[in-house]
This record gives C-alpha cells, sequence and structure tokens, in this order.
C-alpha cells in the first residue's frame, strides 16, 4: 500500500512497519477490558480506577508469560 | 419532571437494555449509574473507532453481505446441490442465473441464516455495539462495491494478517463489553427499583 495515499478509517494502519508495533495494540484493548470488568463488578466506583490498573497488569502480564510459554515450545519442537 | 421520566425508564429493565445498546453506557445513566455509564460509554466507542483505525472500514463485515458489497445469493446446481454466489454488480444481485444458469433461490440470509452468520461469528459481537456498528457495517457495505475502472475488484478491499485479527478483536470486543454493561445496568436497574418499593 502506498503510505501517502493511507487514509484513516478507510485503510487499514501500517502496523506492518515495525514488527514490534502490533503487540503493542494489545494494550489499549486490555485497559478497556479490565475498565469495563471492573466497572461491572466494583460496589463502589471509587474502586475503579485501581482494581481496573490491577487486572490490566494481571492480563498483560498472563498474556506475556504465555507467549513467553508458547515461545519456549516452539523453540523446544524446532 | 425529568427524573420523574427518568425514574419510569429505570424500573423498565427491557428498556434500559435498549437504550443501553442504542447508546453504550446510557443504560447505567439512566438507572443512576451516570460515573458507570461514562466510563462504559468512552471505552466501548474508543475500542470500535480504534477497530476501524486499525483495521480499516472493512473489519465491519455483516453477514448477509458479499466481499463486493452485494447480496450473495443461492442458486439451485441440481436437485441436491445449491451453491453461493457471491455478485459483482447489481444487475448479477437480482440476476445471479445469468451467469451460471441456474435457478435462484434467493438471498444467502434469508435462505441459510446460520450458515451465512456462522461464517462470520465476528459479526455476533460486533452488532452489541449498537447502532455505530449499523452505521459502520453500511459504509463498509457500501465502499465495497467495485469502482467503474475495476469492476472485478473490491472498491476498498479488506485488511488481512494482522490487520484484520486485531480490528476484528476490538470492534468484537467492544460490542461485547457493551453487552455485560447492558446485562449488568438492567440488573441494577432491576435491583435499585426493587430496593425503592
Amino acid at each position: 500500500m502506498n503510505l501517502l495515499a493511507y487514509t484513516p478509517f478507510i485503510d487499514p494502519l501500517p502496523i506492518w512497519i515495525a514488527p514490534w508495533f502490533w503487540p503493542l495494540l494489545l494494550l489499549p484493548l486490555s485497559l478497556f477490558v479490565a475498565m469495563v470488568y471492573k466497572t461491572i463488578k466494583c460496589t463502589e466506583l471509587s474502586h475503579i480506577p485501581r482494581q481496573a490498573a490491577e487486572m490490566f497488569v494481571v492480563i498483560v502480564g498472563g498474556m506475556a508469560l504465555a507467549a513467553g510459554a508458547l515461545a519456549l515450545l516452539a523453540a523446544w519442537m524446532r | 419532571m425529568r427524573l420523574m421520566s427518568q425514574r419510569g425508564i429505570a424500573s423498565q429493565p427491557v428498556a434500559i437494555a435498549l437504550l443501553g445498546w442504542l447508546v453504550p453506557g446510557l443504560g447505567y445513566w439512566l438507572a443512576g449509574h451516570r460515573g458507570r455509564g461514562v466510563i462504559v460509554f468512552i471505552s466501548v466507542v474508543t475500542a470500535l473507532l480504534l477497530g476501524i483505525l486499525i483495521g480499516g472500514i472493512r473489519v465491519m463485515d455483516p453477514p448477509g453481505w458479499g466481499q463486493f458489497g452485494f447480496k450473495p445469493q443461492i442458486v439451485q446446481v441440481n436437485v441436491n446441490q445449491a451453491t453461493r454466489v457471491d455478485p459483482h454488480s447489481t444487475a448479477e444481485e437480482a440476476n445471479p442465473r445469468r451467469p451460471h444458469g441456474y435457478e435462484n433461490l434467493g438471498w444467502a440470509l434469508t435462505q441459510q441464516p446460520l450458515a451465512e452468520i456462522g461464517s462470520k461469528p465476528w459479526s455476533i459481537g460486533q452488532i452489541f455495539a449498537g447502532p455505530m456498528y449499523l452505521a459502520a457495517a453500511a459504509v463498509s457495505v457500501q465502499m465495497a462495491k467495485p469502482q467503474e475502472d475495476k469492476p472485478t475488484e473490491p472498491g476498498v478491499p479488506p485488511s488481512h494478517s494482522r490487520s484484520w485479527e486485531l480490528g476484528t478483536l476490538y470492534t468484537a470486543i467492544a460490542g461485547m463489553l457493551n453487552m455485560l454493561a447492558m446485562i449488568d445496568s438492567t440488573f441494577r436497574a432491576a435491583q435499585s427499583d426493587g430496593e425503592e418499593q
């Protein structure tokens, strides 16, 4: 795709420019999941930011651990 | 007066669920949980917009419309076999028999609804994002239609690999999160109504 012809929201974001970029896009999604989940679960509104932040860390940490374990498994299978 | 009418809506769980679908977070807002409503609105709308930004408008891929933006048709090949035709033009959509020579049974979404929806399961999550999904899907279908100079190619091709995966993931999760919020706001509205009585 010609980047000069890139139209936001019509064409896909050129995430292939840097190979390290696309995993970072999982961070906002994890944050939204944590925020809405804790909005539903928390009885007090004031508890949401802290609990959502904790859940965000757990999600991202869990995904990083899973990715590491799968990378080790793939390396072992080669 | 305004508060009374809001209280009236809040006592109707079905209305709360429906309004929560129309505008993410509105169910919470009308049930008196305004902070929760704002958080849900910001999260769902941002996730949906980010999904479209990452994957392009064609990540909104509604069942019942093909990759060229026309309604796929089911045509009878023989007594025991029917096949799905993805039209490239309005003429082919209206009469898919001509290029194939078979009997047209009708729109794939009405003829084989489960197969059509099952081929795009992410749309089940996306539709819970509300009218924003419907509007974006309508734009996507329009943009998919081939241009006059390239009649065999979609006007805007769908993205692929990680762009498409991430875009679809964002938009489907946006809808699923709104569905959770709709259920919870309905429950909270019913609960607070019960407490008041």
